[in-house]
Formats: structure tokens, C-alpha cells, sequence
């Protein structure tokens, strides 16, 4: 994270074979639109407007990023000239609407001497160092003569408007000039019609997001970490900017519409955190202002797949703020949510492979199940409660349900049938059953009942339960969940 | 030594933006050619006018115009105003503290670039450590001169302004091969080379 705004450097990264040069300027969630209905046909028959969908469409179906084309005309300049009268539309800030057309003159200026084309950018600067782009038109030049078509550098009939759009339209995404690897984005027009690996790399570099970096998964709960010299940094996650900052990445997914809490503890790292959807898109964060080193986020989010950066300041910016706090050390992140309903608890997975369609759910609730959470104070009285909806063809069979608590310090404990938790025996193969019973379709599970922790002498601790079940004809096969049951006791 | 600068393209080449053109359409083409320094940049939005940075020269030689005074500034579209920024692409805006040759297309018309085929226009002047000053692309690409072959010497540009597959070595042509024989192009030769085109009969 960066504090301050700042210009971004232009940045030339190279990697592998690759040389591609990109500087962090994208666009948020990695997709735009782009009005396409550009009027007339070329010599060859084609339309302008169907050669720019070809060329965007390219793009699309080649890389991460995706542009939406729109049926419909667009007047690329309109909104780019300050209003004489003040404050009303147009601003000169753009209109935030991508269009593109064959025009005389540049919103006003004059192309110039040999201009085939003008891309028009309009960057914001972001929090991360770089620049979120916000709108992007193209104008093609109406004095000179295109064509559409494939194969040599240059034709009787004009230059090919295919490839200097697939161009432009890399410049939109944000993709700057390539000089030493075969590629659309040359500075040069030659005998390259079709992006070329290079192209894609760049593209899919600058809008990989935090899939540029290692990542962990994230469970409801907590985790401890540290931030170190050799973690990735911003720059890496955004392919560019001026973000230096060290960054460990959390990805989790919600199988529902829940209401998410994160934490970033630390006493030495002026945390930061950051909450990104799968395209990278940044939906939240906090600085952790106010003196503290602590960050915090709450959201409610959709069903999806989400990435948490656990960050911090940029060394220079970090120095000049809270002396108190550092760009690098260790911290707790936690993660908690509320939910009307229990957690569906991930994707069913069993110990030998067998496939089912079970499905798993639980939390903690306080309220006698009006609300759920993973995270309850040490004097709260809370229940933890599981349910799993037995796969049709399991049910009414003869079976077993299994509980297991899993410890911080590694510890795993095992519910037996008298409802006492205790270490699980290393030296049993056999599944440490809970309950033997006839399976029936919906099984609820009092995995904890009417607990208060600080009752327990506990008044912190993080416990990740599972839930089970299986047949007695595979004794065995163990179906249960991906995700844990999640119980955070703070003071 | 007399340059004669051969640094045109392919008539098979062109930029993505700008089509290519060769160094004497650029010489002949351009209003005013000047040996400057750049002074200060600064990024404004008139009412009715998109944003536009205003860079300030100080005029160290006029070359080819008649131009008198001692600055003058010239205009490019784009620029970044209070944290947004309004970016042309392919353009590249000279910056505070540069020295070089700037080739003015025209100072009539407001354009999009002043400078005649944009970088093509556009050259860069850098002190080497032996102290003399030598001349390269914008992108901060040498410009070498080849011993003479039958007419002269020629002058080499690394294949940027080359479609693929297009370099050829030779007199007229544009090579990434340095010669053995190459050496970069001071800014007196760079100016006797447009002085040189500028007196070919038209």
C-alpha cells in the first residue's frame, strides 16, 4: 500500500523470454466495454465495426482481461474538453464511456503529419502505486486509407485498420511498446497480424493479479504470518507501479452471501489490509490510521472467490507516518463472519477418493441458532453446531458420524460416543467413530453445546472443527468437508 | 565528415501510430528544427481544451526556421492534473532537463504531438564520458555512422522503425548489425546532415 500518490514509474519487466512493457496502469477487475459501431465498410467488404470486435475479441479469448463490445455508437472525444461554463458536463474528466471512430482531427487537435490512429487514456491513481484506467477511446484517422485485411505489412489498399486496432486496443488495456520480441505491440506494423505469446504474456502479467504471487488459502479463523524480506510486494501483484511494500496473499472462497470480518494484528507491522475479488479488482482497504498497527475490514460479499493482502506501508512512506509500527514482522490475521444460516463448509472430499454429493454446513452461534459466527468472547455462552445432508444413496443405511477438533499447537482431539473430546491415538488406523446410527437425510450434529470458554480456564484460543460421516459397509471411507467449522475465543 | 543521413525506412514500414517516414521527408517536413533544452513542464486544461502539457525550451541552436526568440513552448495533448492523467499513447513528452534535436511540424496548428512524426522527431543529445555530446533516438537508441561506402556514409538506427523481418544492412537501409567501422553521431554531424538535405535540390 502506498500512502501517498504518486507518479508511476514507467517499468520495463522481464521475465522468462518475455520482454513485454508494462507499467501497472489497468484497468479494476480486468474487463471494459467498448462501443464498437463504427460506421462504414472497408475496400475488402468488411465493417469497421465487426474488424474492432475481431480485434477485441482477440483479447478476450486469449487473455485474462475481457472487453465488452457494445452494439452502438460512441463519440470518442466526447467529455475530454473542460466545459467554458464551469462545473457542468462535460467536466473535461471524460465521459467513463470507451468509444472509437474515424475522425479529422483529434478532439480538436490535429492528427498530424502519417498519424494512422490516437488512443486517449484517462488514468486515476490508486492505492496500490499505480493507476486505475477509466476510460480509454480510440480515434482513427479519416485522412489516411485503411483496409482489413491479413498477411503483409502493407497493402495497395491502405493499411490493415485489423492490426492497428488489436495495437490500440492493447494500448487500452494498458500494455505499452514492445521492442525487442515479435509482437502486435511493436512500435512498428509489419507482417504481424495476430498477438503473438509476448502480447499475451504482457496481458495476462499486468492483469494476473494476486495470481502473481504465491498464495495461501485462508480458512475462518486465524493464521499467523510474517512479513519479510523475499515475500512478493505490490508491484508484483498489480505488474507494475511504484508500490514496493511487502505483501503475503490469502485467497478463500464463500459458498454463500456472507457478512466478512478481517483482522490484521500486529504489534510491530503498521498493517495494512487489502480485500481483492478473483479478477484482482480491489473491493476494500484499510491503512490501519489512527496510530494503531492494527487493520480491519468488514464487507458483506457474495458468493465467489476473494484474496486478502496482508500488507504493509512502503518503506519511505511507512518511516514518515508511525515510528511505532514497521514495514515488516510478524501478524495474526484473523477472519470471522455472521451469517443467518450455518457456513456450507467447501466442496464434500472423502479419504479414499469416493465421490458424493453430501453437503456440509456449520458455525457457532450465541443466540440458540438466530445468528452464526466463528468468533465469540471467552464469557459468551455458545453452541457449535454441524449439519451434514447425507448423499442420497447413503441414506438410511447403517453408519457413522465422527468429530474432530483441531488444535493450534497441532493437537487433533476426537469426539467419542460419550461426548468427550480426546486425543486422537496415532496408532489406530481405524476411524474414531462418534456416533453410530441409520443415516438419515439431514444430520445434525451438537459438536459443542452450551460452552463458555472462560468456564474452561480458555480465554483465547482458535479451534477448526470437522464433521464426518460414513457406512459401516466402508469403515474405511470417511466423507466430510474441505473448510473447517471455525470457533475464535478472544478476551 | 560529411553524413549523409540514410535512415530511411522500408517503404514497407510504418509505426502503429504513426506511419514511418524517412529522415529527409522529416527534415523537409518540419516548420522549425532546434537544438533545445528543456526548461519546464506543466500541465493545464483551458476551458473547451482537453489536458495539454506545456513544455518550455530554451532555444540553444535553430537549425532550420526562422524562429528568433531565445524559448519558445510548445504543447502536447495529455498530462496529469490533480491525480488524474490524460494519457496519449505512443506519445512521449520531452521531459525537464533533456537537450536535443526537436523537429517542430508546424507552431500554426494545435496538435495532438508538435514534433513531426512524433518520436520520429525527436532525438536526444547525451554527453559520453570522452565529453562529446552524441545524438540518439528518443528511446535512447545510438545513431552510428557507417564508413562511406560509394556515396557517403549512412546512418544506422537499431530495427525499432523496421517491420519484422525487414532489416537489411546497407547503404539507405536500417541495421540492428553494428559495423566494426560504426561510431556514434556528434551533434555538429547530425546537424551538417540536416543542414546537408535541407541544401539538396528539392
Amino acid at each position: 500500500m502506498y500512502r501517498w500518490i504518486t507518479a508511476a514509474a514507467l517499468i520495463v519487466i522481464s521475465i522468462s523470454a518475455f520482454s513485454y512493457n508494462i507499467d501497472g496502469a489497468k484497468w479494476p477487475g480486468a474487463k471494459t466495454h467498448l462501443y464498437t459501431s463504427i460506421p462504414g465498410v472497408a475496400a475488402s467488404g468488411q465493417s469497421w465495426a465487426q474488424a474492432l470486435r475481431d480485434a477485441a475479441q482477440e483479447w478476450t479469448s486469449k487473455t485474462l482481461f475481457t472487453f465488452e463490445p457494445r452494439v452502438g455508437y460512441r463519440d470518442p472525444c466526447i467529455g475530454y474538453r473542460a466545459n467554458p461554463a464551469g462545473g457542468t458536463f462535460p467536466s473535461g474528466e471524460g465521459d467513463g464511456v470507451n468509444g472509437a471512430d474515424f475522425t479529422n482531427d483529434v478532439c480538436g487537435n490535429e492528427f498530424g503529419t502519417n498519424v494512422l490512429a490516437v488512443t486517449l487514456v484517462y488514468t486515476e491513481s490508486n492505492k496500490l502505486g499505480a493507476f486505475d484506467i477509466t476510460e480509454a477511446d480510440i480515434v482513427f484517422n479519416r485522412n489516411m486509407t485503411f483496409d482489413i485485411y491479413d498477411g503483409t505489412a502493407r497493402s495497395p489498399t491502405g493499411t490493415d485498420f485489423k492490426r492497428v486496432a488489436l495495437h490500440e486496443l492493447g494500448h487500452v488495456m494498458g500494455i505499452g511498446h514492445e521492442g525487442n520480441n515479435s509482437a502486435i505491440m511493436r512500435p512498428n506494423i509489419g507482417g504481424t497480424f495476430a498477438l503473438q505469446p509476448d502480447d499475451i504474456a504482457g496481458a495476462n502479467k499486468l492483469y494476473g493479479g494476486f495470481n502473481n504471487c504465491p498464495f495461501s488459502t485462508l480458512d475462518f479463523g486465524v493464521v499467523g504470518g510474517q512479513l519479510a524480506n523475499g515475500d512478493c510486494t505490490v508491484q508484483q501483484v498489480v505488474g507494475g507501479g511504484s508500490d514496493s511494500s511487502l505483501v503475503d496473499i490469502y485467497r478463500f472462497e464463500l459458498l454463500q452471501a456472507t457478512t466478512v470480518s478481517l483482522t490484521m494484528n500486529s504489534a510491530a507491522v503498521d498493517s495494512v489490509l487489502v480485500l481483492m475479488d478473483e479478477k484482482s479488482a480491489v473491493i476494500a482497504d484499510d491503512g490501519a490510521m489512527g496510530g494503531s498497527c492494527h487493520s480491519q475490514i468488514t464487507r458483506t460479499l457474495p458468493a465467489g472467490i476473494y484474496a486478502v493482502l496482508a500488507n504493509t506501508f512502503a518503506p519511505t512512506a511507512n518511516a514518515a507516518f508511525n515510528s511505532t509500527c514497521q514495514d515488516s514482522g510478524p501478524y495474526r490475521l484473523t477472519m470471522s463472519y455472521s451469517s443467518k444460516a450455518p457456513l456450507g463448509l467447501g466442496r464434500p472430499s472423502s479419504l479414499n477418493g469416493s465421490v458424493s454429493a453430501a453437503g456440509f454446513f456449520g458455525g457457532v452461534t450465541t443466540d440458540n441458532g438466530g445468528s452464526y459466527s466463528n468468533s465469540v468472547r471467552s464469557a459468551q455462552e455458545f453452541d457449535v453446531v454441524g449439519r451434514i445432508d447425507i448423499d442420497p444413496q447413503h441414506r438410511n443405511k447403517p453408519g457413522f458420524l465422527v468429530v474432530a477438533a483441531l488444535l493450534d499447537n497441532g493437537d487433533i482431539l476426537v469426539k467419542d460416543p460419550q461426548g468427550v473430546f480426546l486425543p486422537l491415538n496415532n496408532q489406530s488406523l481405524a476411524i474414531p467413530v462418534s456416533t453410530g446410527k441409520t443415516l438419515s437425510a439431514s444430520e445434525t450434529i451438537a459438536v459443542l453445546s452450551d460452552t463458555v470458554a472462560a468456564r474452561l480456564g480458555l480465554s483465547q484460543i482458535n479451534v477448526r472443527f470437522l464433521i464426518g460421516y460414513g457406512l459401516s459397509s466402508q469403515p474405511n471411507e470417511l466423507y466430510f468437508h474441505r473448510e473447517p467449522i471455525s470457533l475464535v475465543v478472544s478476551p | 565528415m560529411c553524413v549523409l543521413l540514410a535512415i530511411a525506412a522500408s517503404p514497407l514500414a510504418q509505426a502503429s501510430t504513426v506511419a514511418q517516414m524517412d529522415f529527409d521527408e522529416i527534415v523537409n517536413g518540419a516548420e522549425l528544427i532546434f537544438r533545445g533544452h528543456v526548461l519546464a513542464a506543466e500541465a493545464r486544461q483551458q476551458p473547451g481544451e482537453l489536458i495539454k502539457t506545456w513544455v518550455r525550451f530554451a532555444i540553444l541552436d535553430v537549425v532550420k526556421g526562422d524562429y528568433l526568440g531565445d524559448e519558445i513552448e510548445l504543447s502536447f495533448l495529455g498530462g496529469r492534473l490533480d491525480g488524474r492523467q490524460l494519457e496519449v499513447t505512443d506519445m512521449i513528452i520531452p521531459q525537464v532537463g533533456e537537450t536535443g534535436f526537436y523537429f517542430v511540424e508546424t507552431l500554426l496548428n494545435q496538435q495532438v504531438n508538435p514534433l513531426f512524426g512524433w518520436d520520429q522527431g525527436h532525438f536526444l543529445i547525451v554527453e559520453e564520458p570522452s565529453g562529446e555530446s552524441v545524438v540518439t533516438t528518443v528511446h535512447h537508441e545510438p545513431l552510428l555512422s557507417l564508413e562511406p561506402e560509394s556515396t557517403g556514409s549512412v546512418i544506422t538506427r537499431p530495427m525499432n522503425i523496421l517491420p519484422d523481418g525487414l532489416a537489411q544492412p546497407g547503404p539507405g537501409r536500417l541495421s540492428t548489425v553494428e559495423s566494426p567501422f560504426s561510431q556514434p553521431v556528434n551533434t555538429d554531424e547530425f546537424k551538417a546532415s540536416i543542414l546537408t538535405i535541407l541544401a539538396l535540390p528539392k
